[in-house]
């Protein structure tokens, strides 16, 4: 199979078969937020994806700048990457704040809400996180070992994220418009929802994992 | 008058064909819905436009801002529980909280973290600008979880490595970054350390209970220990029957606390009642 098939065959598995929102709820809160603001979707998803691949590519980096200085010890705790990723997501957040900013202000004051939940979210730092672990089993020689593959990745995780939101923008907006019981209505209706179509979804992947 | 009406109804219910009797009731149950689903849309339309909350909110928002910290830790622990209410911290809880072994890691992990956190939020963050203020929360327990996990991780390696991804993912969760911007830059330090222990509270009650009931129906075990030769249900550590437990739970807790607040409201209306005669 030649690389480019892979790539589809992951980015394929990524969005649909087991979506990382369906499969493991990462930005499970971020979506329960941009529910409830439909005008914010679109914005929301696009900014989203731009910070995953950002956060898969510099994810990548710091596991290679790891592994070629030899800074082993400390970083084989998972934990240790991890605070390199968040710096890494922080020094994002900042420049990117800081260049709207002064670049362009008016489109940085309607953006201004949603830029930090869409850059603190568990999704944005699951993505590098996830790419580390994946590197060194399943997907040798795939998304971790070069750069491309870790910007495909990066952008299907945010494809995948955009299309959970349409699905479930849409479906909320249909169970909102009925009459609910007391007890259902708003959070556990969406929980509800949410864990129906991820039964769905566990459906097609079935029970064995593909990530 | 009454006495004279009755007969008649009932003997015009008797003479009504039995189908168009069942035809009649459907219409009405349909017509009674639609005219209680039309005055509820109103009146959310009306509220919502003329920017006022029910009565049950309003009554719900002077408890939620009663600020002494028997309240705060009582809101963060059952009223306004950061899981069932508000979603926060809902990503490690469905994927790290399978066994009882897990939950307890990522709850004592999440209380050491929210503490220190909404202390220095409340101390020193809050005169920081808003995007400083936001990553100052996210490094403040970033920093601190790298220094807490390694000894746990010499410790006990296999339970850490088996929470995979979702250890790092506490500091970034919504339990922390929203209640430090929400409460504890807006609050004394004493009151941010009892938001602190009530939301972990919370969080940790639910997280131990999932990890309970989800350990319990995938291997019929407590604590790794196989208590029971039942049939198992491996599923129930996959994310959908977590999210599908967590809105039962979460509809549970909703009714309980509508009830609760309802019964308050009347105690105080019988109170005010009582004082006016």
């Amino acid at each position: 199979m030649s690389d480019f098939t892979r790539f589809i065959t992951m980015a394929i598995a990524i969005i649909f078969a087991e979506n990382l929102f369906f499969s493991r709820a990462l930005g499970t809160e971020v979506v329960i937020r941009i529910m409830a603001r439909p005008r914010d979707f679109l914005k929301f998803s696009l900014i989203l994806t731009i910070v995953t691949v950002l956060s898969s590519v510099t994810g990548w980096m710091i596991d290679f700048a790891i592994t070629a200085l030899g800074f082993t010890v400390y970083a084989s705790y998972y934990v240790g990457k991890s605070l390199a990723y968040v710096i890494a997501l922080i020094l994002m957040y900042l420049l990117a704040d800081a260049i709207l900013h002064r670049a362009a202000p008016a489109f940085h004051r309607s953006i201004s809400k949603v830029l930090p939940i869409a850059v603190f979210n568990t999704a944005a730092l699951g993505a590098p996180l996830l790419l580390t672990r994946l590197r060194p089993t399943l997907l040798t020689g795939l998304p971790g070992s070069n750069l491309l593959g870790a910007v495909i990745f990066g952008v299907a995780v945010g494809v995948g994220f955009m299309f959970a939101l349409l699905l479930m923008t849409e479906g909320i907006r249909q169970i909102e418009a009925m009459d609910l019981p007391d007890a259902f209505d708003g959070l556990p209706a969406r929980f509800v929802y949410i864990g129906l179509l991820a039964l769905a979804f566990a459906g097609v992947a079935g029970r064995q994992t593909l990530l | 008058m009454s006495k004279k009406m009755l007969p008649s109804s009932k003997k015009q219910k008797k003479s009504m064909p039995a189908f168009r009797r069942r035809l009649r009731r459907t219409f009405d149950n349909q017509l009674d819905r639609a005219i209680v689903q039309s005055a509820k849309n109103t009146m959310r339309g009306l509220a919502r436009t003329a920017n006022i909350k029910p009565e049950e909110e309003n009554f719900y928002d002077e408890r939620m801002h009663d600020t002494s910290a028997k309240n705060v830790f009582r809101n963060g622990l059952l009223l306004n529980n950061p899981v069932l209410f508000n979603a926060f911290g809902v990503t490690v809880l469905i994927g790290a909280c399978d066994t009882l072994a897990k939950a307890l890691v990522i709850s004592c992990m999440t209380l050491a973290l929210m503490l220190v956190t909404e202390l220095l939020a409340s101390l020193v963050y809050k005169d920081f600008d808003t995007p400083m203020r936001m990553t100052a929360y996210v490094l403040t327990a970033a920093v601190l979880l790298a220094l807490i996990a390694p000894p746990i991780f010499n410790r006990y390696p296999s339970l850490v490595s088996s929470l995979g991804i979702y250890l790092p993912l506490i500091c970034i969760t919504g339990l922390i970054t929203v209640r430090c911007e929400t409460f504890a830059s807006v609050n004394t330090a004493g009151l941010a350390a009892m938001d602190a222990i009530g939301c972990s509270s919370g969080f940790a009650a639910v997280a131990i209970l999932f990890g309970v009931l989800r350990e319990f129906i995938s291997s019929n075990s407590f604590a790794g220990i196989v208590i029971g030769q039942g049939r198992t249900f491996p599923a129930a550590s996959m994310a959908f029957f977590a999210f599908l437990m967590l809105g039962l739970l979460s509809a549970l807790a909703q009714r309980i606390r509508r009830l609760w607040f309802r019964r308050r409201q009347s105690e105080i209306n019988d109170a005010v009642g009582g004082d006016k005669l």
